[in-house]
């Protein structure tokens, strides 16, 4: 009988403990990142971690300095699906799935969200215009289907306005071409959107033969004209988020930089930059920087000042050598790529030495500081470590290592 | 060849062994085996041990055991639920009537019951490491199979909604087809969707048998981490049950079940059953706005596009107790399913008019004989023919909203819902399934099987709609063939049971790939083999205490979805590898009995250390692919503890602790893996439950039999993505989940006529085993249930 009671007792006390270690309540997760004692730190980093070889997880974290200890998110960061980027004072990450894009902004040292909203369809491409909206992007890579236009209000964490526009474009000797939305930029309160093209009878990645702008008026997205100039190929690149710098005077250049590494067949247009001058809507028809002269490709890039932009560029005749093999998709690839300075002025490139061969990432980030820019280096050792480049000098300091990749820098 | 050489070796030993076998006199015993309540009770195990040989009750409680040779010997009489009872009886007459009566007693945690099927099974299943749950008992509770398993140690199931709805089922972490499902021993991996686990209800079968770790031969299959065993209501006898019930979200489920003898042995069975649910649960979601597509705060919202329905006939015609066999017969399954897709991966999309239909058509064989040409030789055979057609009709270019407003979708007004273009894509199944068994017990200790299951599928895809190349457009085949030698042996008084066993396995497919440089399909073939093998010993120490042990090297092929993929949202992958696994299980168990009472107690240690794992990987943001992950390293703690009562209470908690973690150091890139050695992560972790049952007799009448079933199920809080990345507070994370469920269940007549209410998520808790897909909230349901 006592044994009989014993086992009662022991078997109430099991079920007390089990339903008292499950019926604590958990927290709600508070989502701060970083750590800092005085206010906000001075960056923010995507950090993306290879997880298996076929998947990744990216975490939003906050740093005081890009050259000091390791990046890591081991820890800490605020885990996201993926990011749009900084828009204004908030950044636009989207969850699990694309279209679900929210926004969160640094409120004292905490990533607060302030709202979300759904996208129709999957983003073909994202970038900034203005400190009000950022510009979304569908591509239909289909003559029946529109391509679209989606204003995004940064303040209202919303749609602003959206409109369908046309997926194919006659040029001025009467061919049809399917666009492709690879970039953006507000200039004189319009909208240029970068396309690259094909014709569309091959329905092939084969014939990019020219350079096409198509203008819309701001913010009401109505088509206004094409520009084209044949002295190079397509403006823009796919997953390369800085696709035109745009100088002190209000001067834009826009650059062309198709190559073998990234699947593009290379005719015989070659690499350079394109300028559109302040206050007119053309090119400029006595400017043309030909880089292909200089022996590169340039593939993406972030101006500085006094006409020096930092670029991320592959050698010509590396291209060459390489190939047009898929094997070597440009962000997934081998390490072909230098760290260039250029002088859009000047039109002189000098390869910066300091910073070793390393590969494309998608969304390359950058960041301005006054002469210096820093940015993220997969050298091949397995690391990847920002580097801090001096524009003027052309030179390097090797800075974090990176537990990861960046796909994303801000300065907040 | 070199393994053809060894069972054409052990086949030429097992005929020599057969051949010095000689026939004696034989005695046949009979006899009925009776309650308390002078009830019959069925399908209790009646065994001489030191013969191998065994039996079972039919439903009114009759046996009879053929070919006993002379001599005394040891009658061991057990059923789940009942206290064991043995009588030694002396076998010189040519037949013997001998009647038993049983008590009630508690169910032998873990330990292995002969089933009715496999009448001496009992001695080459015991090393294994096989939990058996008596169905009969529940059959009054309106359950379907996935509720009953997810009960016990080590499961865990994963629904993604309501009835009907997509779910994942985990045994000690493997998941997926790394745990193999049969319905009384015929793989249901061809089944379809139509007859699933969580469609089939609780009335269809009687008992459950789960295997950890290492699968019996007999199973036959690539598992990689145990296997379930279904069994039907196998007795011998006429049979009718008849269910029905209604409950929230307008879920009717109905079921007759039914055997009737026409004549001395032949025999139809037929079942059918039907389930429907509006499934129109509330969840909590945001509204996207049409316009802006801004998100609203999080607010409740009835979902309003997910009903499901299934039909199922199931009709068998049998002969039994012949010369030629003991059983044969033929029969077919057919059954239908209708479900709507209300949702994406999460619940931010609603979605409103695309719909999925399955259709399946099988036909069986089933074919057994005892002592085929000689004594002690047992034959199984059985063949399913699958015909399954798979339907998705996405035809609708509108987007929902959870407020049930629609619009045409904007910039392609021509699209589908989910998929790009509007798709009527069906794709067309056949396969056939056929699994052949010899058995031969060699002496009192000592028996020899061998097991081949072959499987044929071909998958064939249209899209009447589609102008472009359709998925399977030319038909895919897949060829699985898997033979296993085993051979048991019991030594020191059957004290030490052990088995050792073997399996070749073999892959054999064509499939198609697009190849965009050529524009033109091409032939892609796999071919590959494995040998697999294994060993499972038992000790018992005490009467009360036994250890189990158990080792096997395993291999899992790749299902045909998971390499062709289904032509939609699943990408294919026919570099695809068949997942491997060294599995080793230490079990312990013991038995306290008091007077009244009954304390049992169950401590397992399971590792696993598989390789080339295959996982879902999200594609892109609207499609998925199987991958195979390089290698995972698992330690799995579990224990149990049953206590019973008398007549009055049972009372049960069990638990498991189950760290995987990646064994990867580097990524095939040569980059360095930052989270080696870290917590798989979308695998619950810590998880357990816990069961009371409380019975009340002579309530309203001296028959009336009124139970209280109480049980909750606790699932820690675990991360979607890697754990050691991320702050702890900023992570995506499938909450900690507590659900409880209770029913009172009222029986007249020894459980002739039944009615249950019971109530699922009793605390109206907002469930989730999955991210952002809520489960649904309190659902309360009445069941009738009439059976002889």
């Amino acid at each position: 009988m006592t044994n009989k009671i014993n086992s009662i007792k022991y078997l109430l006390l099991l079920s007390i403990i089990f339903f008292t270690a499950i019926s604590c309540s958990d927290d709600e997760p508070s989502g701060e990142v970083g750590e800092t004692e005085d206010g906000v730190p001075k960056y923010t980093v995507k950090l993306n971690i290879q997880v298996t070889d076929d998947d990744t997880s990216s975490y939003l974290l906050t740093i005081d300095d890009l050259m000091g200890d390791n990046i890591s998110a081991n820890g800490t960061g605020y885990e996201v699906g993926d990011t749009y980027g900084k828009f204004g004072n908030r950044f636009f990450l989207s969850d699990i799935e694309y279209e679900n894009c929210e926004a969160y902004e640094i409120q004292e040292t905490e990533l607060v969200k302030v709202g979300g909203f759904l996208l129709e369809d999957y983003p073909g491409y994202y970038g900034p215009l203005n400190d009000e909206y950022f510009l979304i992007a569908n591509n239909s890579n289909d003559t029946a289907i529109d391509n679209s236009l989606n204003l995004i209000d940064i303040e209202g964490v919303s749609i602003a306005n959206s409109v369908n526009i046309p997926s194919t474009i006659i040029d001025s000797e009467n061919n049809e071409y399917i666009l492709d939305i690879k970039g953006a930029f507000l200039k004189d309160n319009q909208v240029y959107i970068l396309n690259s093209s094909y014709l569309e009878e091959d329905d092939s990645y084969d014939e990019y033969n020219k350079a096409f702008i198509n203008i819309f008026s701001f913010p009401e997205l109505e088509f206004i004209k094409t520009i084209e100039d044949d002295r190079t190929s397509n403006l823009g690149q796919y997953g390369g988020n800085a696709n035109a710098f745009e100088d002190e005077n209000g001067d834009f250049y826009v650059f062309s930089g198709l190559s073998n590494v990234t699947y593009n067949e290379v005719l015989d247009k070659p690499s350079g930059f394109l300028k559109i001058k302040d206050n007119e809507d053309s090119f400029d028809t006595d400017y043309f920087f030909n880089l292909e002269d200089k022996g590169y490709i340039v593939s993406t890039g972030i101006y500085v000042g006094n006409g020096n932009a930092v670029v991320k560029v592959i050698s010509a005749a590396t291209d060459a050598e390489v190939g047009l093999d898929d094997d070597y998709s440009f962000w997934n690839g081998d390490k072909f790529y230098n760290i260039a300075v250029v002088n859009l002025y000047d039109k002189t490139l000098t390869i910066v030495n300091d910073v070793p061969l390393n590969r494309m990432e998608y969304n390359e980030p950058y960041i301005v500081e006054d002469d210096n820019v820093y940015i993220s280096v997969s050298d091949g050792s397995g690391f990847s470590y920002v580097y801090k480049v001096n524009a003027t000098t052309a030179t390097a300091t090797k800075g974090a290592l990176i537990e990861g990749s960046l796909g994303g820098m801000y300065a907040n | 060849m070199q393994y053809i050489k060894k069972y054409a070796i052990t086949i030429t030993i097992l005929l020599i062994a057969i051949g010095s076998k000689a026939q004696n006199n034989r005695t046949t015993l009979s006899g009925k085996i009776l309650g308390d309540l002078q009830e019959p009770i069925p399908y209790v195990n009646v065994i001489i041990a030191k013969l191998s040989i065994g039996t079972t009750t039919d439903k009114q409680g009759n046996y009879s055991l053929k070919n006993i040779p002379e001599g005394e010997y040891t009658v061991t009489i057990n059923s789940l639920g009942y206290t064991t009872k043995t009588k030694n009886i002396s076998f010189i007459e040519r037949e013997i009537t001998v009647n038993f009566s049983l008590k009630k007693g508690i169910a032998n945690l873990g330990e292995v019951v002969v089933n009715a099927k496999s009448k001496t099974r009992i001695t080459k299943e015991q090393p294994y490491a096989v939990t058996s749950i008596d169905v009969k008992p529940l059959k009054t509770l309106n359950l379907d199979i996935n509720q009953i398993l997810n009960t016990s140690t080590g499961v865990r199931i994963r629904e993604t909604g309501g009835l009907g709805s997509d779910f994942n089922f985990s045994l000690n972490g493997f998941s997926g087809n790394k745990v193999k499902f049969f319905m009384d021993g015929i793989p249901m991996e061809n089944f379809g969707s139509s007859l699933s686990l969580n469609n089939i209800p609780v009335n269809y079968i009687s008992k459950i048998d789960i295997y950890k770790g290492v699968v019996p031969i007999e199973l036959g299959a690539d598992a990689l981490g145990g296997a379930i065993n279904i069994i039907t209501n196998q007795s011998q006898k006429n049979y009718l049950d008849v269910s029905y019930s209604y409950g929230s979200f307008n879920t009717h489920r109905a079921s007759v079940i039914s055997k009737t003898l026409l004549g001395k042995s032949l025999y139809v069975k037929a079942n059918a059953f039907v389930n429907y649910s509006d499934n129109n649960y509330i969840i909590e979601a945001e509204y996207a706005d049409l316009e802006t597509g801004a998100f609203s705060e999080p607010e409740e919202f009835e979902r309003f596009h997910d009903t499901y329905s299934s039909q199922a006939l199931e009709v068998e015609l049998g002969i039994q107790d012949k010369a030629y066999a003991d059983l044969v017969s033929l029969g077919f399954i057919a059954s239908k399913n209708y479900t709507e897709i209300q949702t994406g991966s999460n619940q931010n999309i609603a979605i409103g008019d695309a719909h999925e239909k399955d259709n399946v058509f099988i036909p069986t064989l089933k074919y057994i004989k005892r002592d085929l040409f000689i004594e002690g030789l047992t034959a199984r055979l059985s063949s399913v023919y699958n015909i399954a057609q798979s339907k998705r009709i996405d035809t609708a270019s509108y987007r929902y909203t959870w407020k049930q407003e629609k619009v045409l979708d904007k910039m392609n007004p021509e699209s589908g819902e989910i998929s790009d273009e509007k798709t009527l894509f069906s794709f067309n199944d056949k396969s056939f399934t056929n699994n052949t068994n010899l058995n031969y017990d060699i002496s009192e200790n000592q028996n020899i099987a061998l097991n081949n299951i072959y499987n044929y599928f071909k998958r064939n895809g249209e899209d009447p709609l589609s102008t472009d190349m359709v998925a399977y457009q030319e038909p895919s085949t897949l060829k699985k063939n898997i033979t296993g030698l085993g051979y048991h042996l019991d030594l020191f008084e059957r004290k030490l049971r052990t088995n050792i066993f073997s399996k070749l396995y073999r892959l054999e497919g064509t499939t198609y790939e697009y190849n965009y440089d050529i524009e033109e399909l091409d032939q892609i073939a796999i071919n590959k083999k494995f040998t697999g093998y294994g060993i499972a010993t038992t000790y018992f120490f005490t009467e009360g205490i036994q250890m189990k042990t158990s080792f096997e090297k395993t291999y899992r092929l790749p299902e045909a979805y998971e390499l062709l993929g289904n032509g939609l949202q699943l990408i294919e992958n026919f570099e695809l590898e068949p997942e491997e696994s060294s599995n080793f299980n230490l079990n312990i168990l013991a038995r306290k009995k008091t007077k009244k009472g009954e304390l049992l107690f169950e401590a397992g240690y399971l590792y696993r250390l598989p390789k080339n794992l295959i996982y879902l990987q999200n594609y892109s943001s609207t499609t998925s692919r199987y991958i195979n992950l390089s290698s995972v390293k698992s330690n799995i703690f579990e224990g149990g503890i049953k206590y019973k009562y008398k007549k009055f209470l049972n009372l049960s908690v069990n638990g498991s602790y189950q760290n995987i973690i990646n064994n990867q150091e580097k990524l095939s890139n040569g980059d360095v893996n930052y989270v080696y050695e870290d917590r798989v992560p979308n695998i619950p972790y810590l998880f357990g439950n816990a069961q009371a049952q409380i019975h009340f007799s002579n309530i309203f009448h001296k028959t009336g039999r009124l139970s209280v079933n109480w049980n909750a199920i606790f699932v820690e809080e675990f991360y979607l993505r890697w754990p050691s990345q991320g702050d702890p507070n900023g992570k995506y994370t499938i909450p900690r989940q507590i659900s409880q469920n209770l029913t009172f269940s009222y029986g007249l007549y020894n459980g002739k006529y039944n009615v249950s209410l019971g109530i699922n998520n009793l605390m109206n808790n907002k469930l989730y085993d999955n991210f952002k897909l809520q489960k649904p909230g309190r659902a309360i349901n009445i069941k009738l249930n009439y059976s002889i």
